[in-house]
């Protein structure tokens, strides 16, 4: 408990420096806005990032994921150690590429709570050429209205359409840069290449530019049963199943549930791109760090404030004491003051935090898909960011009150 | 006999070890009745202000027994000492001390307000009629600081008396004031004394302070004479 004496001293501490009181304050507001910025700030950098990520790439993939070896065909554990074994010019079998029944999977997969979306994909190394023109490349194999739903890759059509995908088996839509490296625009006609020696020729019925470069200079798309057949594979058959969930930072939970059920891999976004995690969390880590470090220094500021308060007060603090006020009450004066600093300057550092994030977030930064710098106004932010700012302000206003506390009265009063 | 003994000191010793031993207070031992005026009077250097500071509870760094009112004050926490101090003994320091933003009467509260037995308004009540019987009551709205200093040593004086103690101590009380305002001090502490029946140390450099008080204790190299 507080007594009201003492904070009434406090008080007349606080308004008889007003100016040590408003640089303190500064301190804190200071402090506690640079924190708000700067966790605002790589927030927002991370979820553009990973909405840029999520352009292309989906929370969850399966596919068959065919052993790295194939060479072994004897299991060395299975045999008793003294065994020597001797296997030359082994033929390796055939072992299922793909997936075979995609449909009865995806049906299964569509019943778990938290999926939004779900596709299947061929996706196979091809060679398109154009005369003598040849471009190393990928072709997808889609469903045109589930890749969008996923992926929103119709906005990134910029000629055609890209509904008309799945109307047209003839039909292929290809990067921009793919388009200029083989000298093609809008219905020419280009010849498509499997690893295999299949070839095929397609309309071009759409051009797209998205921003990531290896879906513009080298991948077409075409209707997935035009891919199966390409492939020379059955009805159900896909490469890849992507799926898209609510929410992609709980991955792991559906990965689980969805390997219950089946023997393929299943593989979660950050496990597919582990640099993309790795460089949220460690701008996320950046950004906590350098925010508290402003925080302390604003804690330093408020302790070297509280420090020559203490000491011009000094002869005050000794008569007190003298007049029966213990080192309880002491404490009290010297602390309530660092925490009506820490609070009103959190009020307004919140407040200001706001206006130079909202600020910053005007700046024009056009890259990519971005208009302005990116910004995130995160509530816990705001709140962690005021607390934070509190406990600097306490630490810092305890250790002088502390020091205050324990003042001899007799060797200040004798001098 | 014992009921009229306000202050009791037995075989004072205390040491300063700072920057070599030497012994500030020699077996010390005195009385101090209830009402008595008591001067301590004495060269520079002859341990008084020392002894009123050990008599005041504040330094605790001595050999020997103290105890006021009957309770004995050795090896007590220095929270306890705080609040017996609260109760029992006023302070009248050379330098008045005042809290410089609160006006004359909130210092004259301040003690009151920490020891909590009254009401607030009762306190203001007391506080006011304190500042009347020092005859500063129209003071009692002004800041400490915009005080004249004989004005000040009264206020001080009034909030040493708020709370009743049996034991008021002044260290050099008059020490800065002019003979006009040492006049009325000390004609305040006569009174105290006689009509209230609180206790008086005081040290003092003022031999004419001294001389018209009830007893005057004098020390020398650290002893009584």
């Amino acid at each position: 408990m507080i007594r009201p004496t003492n904070f009434k001293i406090a008080l007349s501490h606080l308004t008889s420096r007003i100016r040590q009181t408003m640089v303190a304050t500064l301190s804190v507001v200071f402090g506690i806005s640079m924190y708000i910025f700067m966790n605002g700030f790589m927030t927002g950098v991370n979820d553009i990032q990973t909405e840029l990520a999520f352009s292309t790439l989906a929370h969850i993939r399966i596919y068959n994921d065919l052993p790295e070896d194939r060479s072994n065909l004897l299991i060395k554990s299975s045999l008793p150690d003294a065994t020597l074994v001797n296997i030359r010019s082994a033929k390796v079998i055939q072992y299922t590429d793909g997936i075979r029944n995609a449909d009865k999977l995806i049906h299964e997969i569509k019943t778990l709570p938290g999926i939004t979306g779900i596709t299947s994909q061929i996706n196979s190394n091809v060679i398109f050429r154009n005369g003598s023109t040849k471009v190393n490349g990928q072709l997808s194999g889609v469903d045109a209205n589930a890749e969008d739903e996923l992926f929103n890759i119709s906005e990134s059509v910029v000629k055609g359409s890209w509904e008309m995908l799945d109307r047209r088996s003839d039909g292929i839509i290809i990067g921009e840069g793919l388009a200029k490296k083989l000298g093609l625009g809008m219905r020419d006609i280009l010849l498509v290449s499997t690893t295999d020696g299949t070839n095929r020729n397609f309309k071009i019925i759409g051009i797209l530019k998205t921003t990531v470069a290896s879906v513009d200079n080298s991948k077409g798309f075409v209707k997935i049963s035009s891919a199966r057949q390409l492939q020379g594979e059955n009805r159900s058959f896909a490469t890849d199943i992507q799926v898209n969930i609510e929410d992609f930072n709980h991955a792991d939970e559906l990965v689980d549930q969805i390997s219950q059920r089946t023997d393929l891999k299943v593989e979660s976004w950050y496990d597919a791109n582990g640099q993309l995690k790795a460089g949220n969390d460690l701008r996320q880590y950046l950004a906590i760090a350098v925010s508290l470090t402003i925080l302390l220094v604003a804690g330093f500021g408020i302790y070297n404030i509280m420090n020559m308060t203490v000491n011009e007060k000094i002869k005050e603090i000794a008569i007190l004491k003298a007049m029966g006020f213990e080192g309880v009450d002491i404490v009290q004066i010297f602390l309530v003051q660092s925490i009506i600093i820490g609070f009103i300057g959190g009020q307004i550092g919140v407040l200001f935090g706001w206006i130079v994030s909202s600020v910053i977030n005007q700046i024009p930064f056009e890259v990519a898909t971005l208009e302005t710098l990116p910004m995130s106004y995160d509530t816990t932010d705001y709140l962690s960011a005021f607390g934070f700012g509190l406990l600097t302000t306490f630490v810092a206003g305890y250790l002088p009150a502390k020091k205050a506390s324990q003042v001899d009265p007799v060797e200040i009063i004798r001098g | 006999m014992e009921n009229n003994i306000a202050l009791s000191a037995k075989s004072i010793d205390k040491f300063f070890y700072e920057p070599h031993t030497f012994q500030v207070l020699k077996d010390i031992s005195f009385e101090a009745k209830k009402g008595e005026f008591l001067s301590l009077v004495g060269k520079s250097g002859s341990g008084k202000s020392t002894l009123l500071y050990v008599l005041s509870t504040m330094d605790t760094d001595y050999n020997g027994s103290l105890s006021i009112n009957g309770e004995t004050l050795n090896n007590r926490s220095q929270n306890s000492l705080a609040a017996f101090r609260n109760a029992n003994i006023g302070f009248v320091f050379q330098f008045h001390y005042l809290l410089p933003e609160f006006t004359a009467l909130e210092n004259v509260m301040l003690p009151a307000l920490k020891l909590g037995r009254k009401p607030k308004e009762e306190i203001r009540a007391n506080a006011l009629k304190n500042l009347r019987l020092l005859d500063i009551k129209e003071q009692a709205d002004k800041k400490a600081s915009k005080l004249s200093g004989g004005q000040q040593q009264r206020v001080a004086i009034a909030r040493a008396l708020i709370n009743e103690p049996s034991v008021i101590m002044g260290d050099e009380p008059t020490g800065n004031l002019d003979s006009k305002n040492t006049d009325i001090v000390f004609d305040i502490f006569r009174h105290l004394a006689k009509e209230r029946g609180q206790t008086i140390i005081a040290v003092t450099h003022d031999d004419e302070f001294a001389s018209k008080s009830d007893r005057v204790l004098e020390l020398n190299d650290g002893a009584m004479l």
